[in-house]
């Protein structure tokens, strides 16, 4: 039983592991607290759900664009709104995403109502450990897998890559990043 | 190769360089000094526009940076070390020297060697966090840094600030063997006497405006100079 909510919670864990990750990342090189980074995962969901159920896409297809899709909203936020309120203090940036966390949520109610959704309806048999000791299903592996990966992966490029190596100096020290680097700043700013 | 001209600088309305000139040549070592709060600072952060410039001009190899950006300075070969906050913390020293350009992997292990050279007690420490470092070791990354762009002008805002003693006179002569290379030097620096001593030109501030300019050694030849800001 204790073995079993400990699974359940490192499963879902997981999933607010990947969410807690972008909200450090924006927090400490741009400096304000991005209240509408829970419901941008929200609508990266109904993005892979237009795209699995409603178009009926592949599951990794539908995974990859749910990303882009949500990437490029992330992106478009940053355009239309963010990027005019940089020099202002970072109080302003914070609540300018508490109006676009209701933005976003409004627009998924108003396309995909407030009803419950699934990917797939079948029921799943879970998968028996130790003499019915654990369960698991098979999506929750691939999300304990994915969330693992995606986490390496977020590792190597903060320590590998340069542009990692130039974000994790703007989160040290924005002055000095821009006597070296003013170019790069533009670029991890999206200006 | 640099030259300000009438530069008037300062933060937002307040004015705080009043119209100094200043040059440096190529190979010189040139020192700014002067009692605290009277600019030094402020006009060499007004060379890499740090600041806001009220008016005035500053060419440097045939352009005015007061219209190139910041990223066309570093390309021109202008490197600036700040005075404090001046490492990447939590950043190792080699990611910090990295994050001085993007040349390629062969040219920055050429500039990797060069700086350590330099400064033998990076290379044990190159995987260490530059947060953990002493002052004096922080100050070695950021010169090492500055370096990496293979300068021309290195501008120097007050490298000995806050160091210990047994650093202090390391650094000034680390400051002289990289002139030696064939890298100018514009340094601020408040032991006055030390710096003047080892520059080829000086220029003593007070209240923004410039009040004497003449070489190391007769700035400190010069009685009332000697009397009004090096301490008799």
């Amino acid at each position: 039983m204790v073995a079993q909510l400990f699974l359940n919670g490192v499963i879902l864990g997981s999933i607010i592991a990947l969410g807690a990750i972008g909200l450090s990342l924006i927090y400490g090189i741009l400096k304000f607290g991005h209240f509408a980074h829970g419901d941008l995962m929200t609508l990266g969901a109904y993005f892979a759900f237009l795209f699995k159920v409603q178009l009926a896409l592949p599951f990794w297809l539908a995974f990859v664009l749910a990303a882009v899709f949500t990437a490029g909203t992330a992106v478009l936020l940053n355009f239309i709104l963010y990027r005019h309120l940089r020099k202002r203090d970072s109080v302003i940036v914070m609540i300018s995403s508490v109006g676009a966390a209701l933005i976003i949520r409004n627009f998924v109610l108003l396309v995909w109502g407030p009803q419950n959704k699934f990917y797939e309806k079948a029921i799943q048999m879970p998968i028996i450990i130790g003499d019915g000791l654990l369960r698991i299903k098979q999506n929750q592996i691939i999300i304990l897998i994915l969330a693992l990966s995606l986490v390496i992966a977020v590792h190597l490029f903060l320590s590998k890559t340069k542009l990692g190596k130039a974000m994790r100096a703007m989160a040290d020290n924005i002055d000095l990043a821009y006597v070296h680097h003013p170019q790069l700043l533009y670029q991890v700013n999206w200006q | 190769m640099l030259s300000i001209n009438e530069i008037y600088a300062g933060y937002g309305e307040i004015e705080i360089i009043h119209g100094i000139s200043l040059e440096v040549n190529e190979g010189e070592i040139v020192s700014i000094v002067g009692p605290n709060g009277s600019g030094k600072s402020t006009l060499l952060k007004s060379i890499f526009s740090l600041v806001d410039i009220m008016g005035g001009q500053i060419n440097y190899l045939n352009s005015d940076l007061t219209k190139i950006t910041t990223d066309q300075m570093i390309k021109k070969g202008l490197s600036f070390v700040p005075q404090t906050d001046n490492v990447f913390p939590t950043l190792t020293v080699e990611e910090n020297l990295e994050l001085g350009a993007y040349v390629s992997k062969k040219k920055l292990q050429a500039r990797f060697d060069l700086i350590y050279n330099l400064f033998p007690p990076l290379v044990e420490k190159r995987k260490k966090k530059a947060g953990t470092l002493s002052g004096g070791q922080r100050q070695m990354v950021a010169f090492g840094r500055a370096l990496v762009i293979e300068p021309k002008l290195l501008l120097l805002d007050e490298p000995t600030a806050g160091l210990a003693p047994m650093y202090i006179d390391l650094i000034l002569e680390k400051v002289e063997e990289i002139n030696k290379t064939g890298v100018s030097i514009l340094m601020v620096e408040q032991n006055a006497k030390k710096a003047l001593a080892m520059s080829d030109r000086g220029y003593v501030l007070a209240a923004g405006e410039k009040k004497y300019e003449d070489s190391g050694r007769g700035l400190l030849e010069n009685e009332e100079v000697a009397q009004l800001f090096l301490g008799g």
